[in-house]
C-alpha cells in the first residue's frame, strides 16, 4: 500500500517541478499566434531612462516612504586594507582611524531617528522606553514591506514589461561601465583572449556592497590583471543611483553578473 | 511512514527554493576605453638628516620615486598624476587614505620609504597599492649601496609595470648602440651602452676602427658586432664586465649581420663571399660551423625564434627583397611576406608572436610587425630612413633608428634613436649624448 502512494508523490511532485521550470512542450502557448511588437528606433539615451520607462502607481499615502539614501561613498571613512604582501605593514597601518559603517545600517539608521523622533521625556518611563524598543523592528520591517510591495507589482506586470525593463536594466549598466569605466588591460600577451565574470552586488539605493570575481584566488598573471582591471571598473563606476535603477525590479538587479571580454577590442 | 515525510518535505524544499530563487541580470561588457592607467607616485620618505655618498636619503627617495613615474610615463600604459594634485602627503608607513586618492583620480598609488642602514647601505621599501580595492598590490624591500639608487628605481619600476599589466617590465636594462659623430665622409662609429633611459651613458671603444651590428646576448653581458678592425669586416665577441673582445672565426669572405641564438650559446650571421651571401651558425663553445642557406641568391640577417627552432631572414630569391621563415637547420624554408616593396632586417620577438621588419617602399621606409605565419602585418612608423628595430625584452617596445636627409646647405643627416611600442602610438626619442644608431636591447639584468 506505501509503494503506490510513495510513486504517486514523486510522480505528482515531479509533473509540478517541470511545470514550475517553464519547459516548453508544456506550454500551450506555442501554438497561439505570435503577438507582433512594434519596433521604434530609438536614441540609446532614452532607452536608458528607466525613470520614465518604469513610471509605476504613486504609492498609497498610509504605506511608509523609501529610506533615505545613505551618505556618498567618499565620504565616507576608508575601509582598513586588507594585507596581502609578504611584506606586513607596520602596526600604525592595521589600526585605520574609524570602522567603516555596513551599508545597510547607513541606509537605516537616519530613517529610524527621523521617525522616531521621541520628545524628551520629563522623566523616566518605562513603557516609554519599550515603546521605543518596539518600534525598531516595526521601522526595519518598512523597508522590507517596500522590497515586498515592489516585488508584488512586478508579479503584475506582463512578462513583456518585464524583458523590457530587464534589457534597459542591462543597458544602462553596460553602458555606464563601458563607456566611463572599463579600462581592459592591453600589454599582456593574448590580452582578447582574459575573459572575465564579475558578480556585482547592490543595495536598493544602488550602492555597491561587494563585487567579486569568479575563481579569483586562484588567478595569476594576466587573467589576474584582467580580473584587477574588472573589479576597478566595477568600482569605479559605483554607486549605479544615478541610473534610477527600477526598484520594483530590485529583485532582478539586486545581483548582476558581469562577462567582461575584450576580445572584440585587442586582437 | 517517517520515510514519506522526508521525501516529502525534501520535494518542497526544493520546488520552493526553485520558485523563489531570484533571477540574476547577465550582462557582457565588450567595449572599454584603453587608457594609461591614472597613478599616484609619492616621494619616498626618507630623512634629510642622513647623508650618503649620493646625497642625503630624503633626496635620494625622491630621486628614485622621479625615475618611477619616468619609466612608467614613457612606457605608454601609465599616467601619473601630478604630485600637486595630492590632497594629502600621506605618511608612508601608514595605510592611505584611500578617499583622498580616489578624489584625484588615482587608480594606484606608490608609497615607500628609505631608509640609512648601519653598514651604510640603504633600506628601500615600497608598497603598491589599488586605490578602489583598498588593499595592497604587492610591496617589497630592497638594500643596495647609496650610488645604485637608479637601478633600485628600474626594479621597482618593473614590480610595478609586472604586478599592473601581467607582463615583466623592462626598465632594468641596457642599450647598446653606435654612437656616431663628424662629417658624412669621415663618420666616426663608436660602440656605446646605456640605461634604456639613457642614462649611465659609456663609450665601449675609441672610435679608430668602425663597428656595425651591436647585438646583446640574451643570456650574459656579452655583445657581438661587426668590427672593421684592420679594415677587415670581421664579427667580433665583447664581453663588457671584462671590456675583452674576440673575432669569431677566420673566413675568406666577410662576416656579417650577427645575432644570438636565445640559449646564447650560438652566433647565426651571414657570409658574404663572390658576391654571394649565405647564413652560417656557429657554436661559440666549439667554434663549430654550419652552413643554413645555400642558394645563388642573397640570404642575410638571420633571427633564432625564441626557442631556437625556426630562423627568420631576409633574402632576393623570389625576385625581389622578402622575408623568409625556415627550420633552425635549414630546411623547410617558406617565404612569409607578399606586401608591395622590400622587406628586411625580420627579428623575432621575445614573445615568439611576432616578427619585427623593415620595410622599403615607395622612397620610404617603414617598421612593421607581422605573424610568424605571414599574416597580420602593421605598420608602425614610418620615416624618410629607419632601420634596425630590436625588441623590449618583454616583446611589447620596439627600439631602431633614423636617420634624417642632408639638406643643401651641409646640414642635416642626423641619426637617432627612437622607441614605439606595438600600439602604434607611444612613439618617443631616446635621447643620447651624439647621433645614434643600430640599437640593440639586453635582457632583464640579473
Amino acid at each position: 500500500m506505501k509503494t503506490p502512494i510513495i510513486i504517486s508523490v514523486i510522480f505528482h511532485c515531479g509533473v509540478l517541478t517541470f511545470a514550475s521550470m517553464d519547459i516548453p512542450w508544456f506550454d500551450s502557448s506555442d501554438v497561439r499566434p505570435m503577438e507582433i511588437i512594434p519596433i521604434e528606433m530609438v536614441d540609446i539615451s532614452e532607452v536608458t531612462k528607466l525613470q520614465e520607462i518604469a513610471k509605476l502607481p504613486e504609492p498609497d499615502q498610509e504605506k511608509p516612504e523609501p529610506p533615505k539614501r545613505p551618505e556618498r561613498r567618499a565620504e565616507m571613512p576608508p575601509p582598513p586594507p586588507r594585507m596581502q604582501s609578504s611584506m606586513p605593514l607596520p602596526d600604525s597601518a592595521n589600526q585605520p582611524a574609524a570602522k567603516p559603517k555596513a551599508p545597510v545600517k547607513r541606509a537605516q539608521a537616519p530613517t529610524i531617528s527621523e521617525r522616531a523622533k521621541p520628545k524628551p521625556p520629563s522623566r523616566f518611563s518605562a513603557d516609554r522606553v519599550a515603546a521605543l524598543l518596539n518600534k525598531i523592528p516595526e521601522e526595519q520591517s518598512a523597508t522590507d514591506r517596500l522590497a515586498e510591495r515592489f516585488a508584488k507589482q512586478e508579479q503584475q506586470m506582463t512578462s513583456l514589461d518585464v524583458r523590457r525593463q530587464t534589457m534597459s536594466i542591462s543597458a544602462a549598466i553596460q553602458k555606464k561601465i563601458e563607456d566611463q569605466c572599463w579600462n581592459p588591460p592591453s600589454g599582456a600577451l593574448d590580452a582578447g583572449s582574459l575573459k572575465v565574470k564579475v558578480y556585482m552586488y547592490l543595495t536598493l539605493d544602488g550602492e555597491l556592497t561587494r563585487a567579486q570575481v569568479e575563481d579569483h584566488t586562484r588567478m595569476n598573471g594576466p587573467l589576474k590583471v584582467a580580473a584587477d582591471s574588472a573589479l576597478r571598473a566595477v568600482r569605479m563606476c559605483a554607486p549605479y543611483s544615478d541610473l534610477k535603477l527600477p526598484k520594483n525590479m530590485y529583485d532582478q538587479w539586486r545581483e548582476v553578473i558581469m562577462n567582461f571580454d575584450p576580445s572584440g577590442m585587442i586582437s | 511512514m517517517k520515510l514519506i515525510k522526508i521525501l516529502l518535505l525534501s520535494i518542497i524544499g526544493i520546488m520552493s527554493a526553485n520558485l523563489s530563487a531570484h533571477a540574476v541580470i547577465e550582462i557582457d561588457i565588450t567595449r572599454g576605453n584603453v587608457q594609461p592607467l591614472p597613478i599616484a607616485i609619492m616621494n619616498l620618505a626618507g630623512s634629510a638628516d642622513e647623508i650618503t655618498s649620493s646625497g642625503s636619503v630624503m633626496d635620494i627617495g625622491a630621486q628614485i620615486s622621479r625615475v618611477i613615474t619616468a619609466d612608467l610615463e614613457r612606457s605608454g600604459l601609465f599616467s601619473a598624476i601630478d604630485p600637486r594634485a595630492f590632497i594629502n602627503s600621506a605618511n608612508a608607513t601608514a595605510a592611505p587614505q584611500f578617499a583622498n586618492w580616489r578624489a584625484v583620480g588615482a587608480q594606484a598609488l606608490v608609497t615607500g620609504t628609505a631608509v640609512l642602514e648601519e653598514d651604510g647601505r640603504v633600506r628601500v621599501e615600497f608598497r603598491l597599492w589599488d586605490v578602489l580595492g583598498t588593499t595592497q598590490m604587492t610591496g617589497l624591500r630592497y638594500f643596495t649601496a647609496p650610488r645604485n639608487w637608479r637601478r633600485i628605481a628600474h626594479l621597482i619600476s618593473d614590480a610595478i609595470y609586472k604586478r599592473l599589466t601581467g607582463e615583466d617590465g623592462y626598465f632594468d636594462t641596457r642599450i647598446v648602440y653606435i654612437s656616431e659623430s663628424g662629417p658624412y665622409l669621415e663618420r666616426i662609429k663608436r660602440l656605446a651602452i646605456m640605461d634604456q633611459d639613457g642614462f649611465n651613458h659609456k663609450f665601449l671603444t675609441d672610435g679608430s676602427y668602425m663597428i656595425l651590428n651591436p647585438r646583446f646576448s640574451p643570456t650574459s653581458q656579452e655583445i657581438t658586432y661587426l668590427s672593421f678592425y684592420n679594415d677587415t669586416p670581421r664579427v667580433y665577441l665583447f664581453n663588457i664586465d671584462t671590456g675583452k673582445s674576440e673575432m669569431l672565426g677566420e673566413f675568406d669572405g666577410m662576416t656579417f649581420a650577427p645575432r644570438f641564438s636565445p640559449d646564447g650559446k650560438k652566433v647565426i650571421m651571414s657570409k658574404a663571399e663572390r658576391g654571394n651571401s649565405d647564413i652560417f651558425v656557429m657554436e661559440l663553445a666549439t667554434r663549430r660551423i654550419e652552413q643554413l642557406t645555400n642558394h645563388s641568391a642573397i640570404d642575410t640577417s638571420p633571427s633564432f625564434s625564441p626557442f631556437g627552432r625556426y630562423v627568420a631572414f631576409n633574402s632576393d630569391r623570389g625576385g625581389t627583397q622578402q622575408l623568409y621563415v625556415m627550420d633552425s637547420n635549414g630546411e623547410n624554408v617558406n617565404r612569409i611576406s607578399f606586401g608591395n616593396g622590400r622587406y628586411a632586417t625580420p627579428v623575432w620577438s621575445p614573445r615568439g608572436d611576432l616578427i619585427a621588419f623593415t620595410k622599403q617602399t615607395g622612397g620610404k621606409f617603414y617598421i612593421g610587425v607581422m605573424r610568424p605565419d605571414g599574416s597580420g602585418e602593421r605598420i608602425l612608423t614610418e620615416s624618410y630612413f629607419e632601420e634596425g628595430p630590436t625588441w623590449s625584452p618583454n616583446g611589447r617596445v620596439l627600439m631602431y633608428y633614423r636617420k634624417y636627409p642632408y639638406d643643401n646647405r651641409g646640414g642635416g643627416g642626423e641619426t637617432q634613436l627612437w622607441s614605439i611600442d606595438l600600439t602604434g602610438y607611444n612613439e618617443r626619442q631616446v635621447i643620447t649624448p651624439l647621433d645614434g644608431s643600430d640599437p640593440a636591447w639586453s635582457p632583464l639584468m640579473d
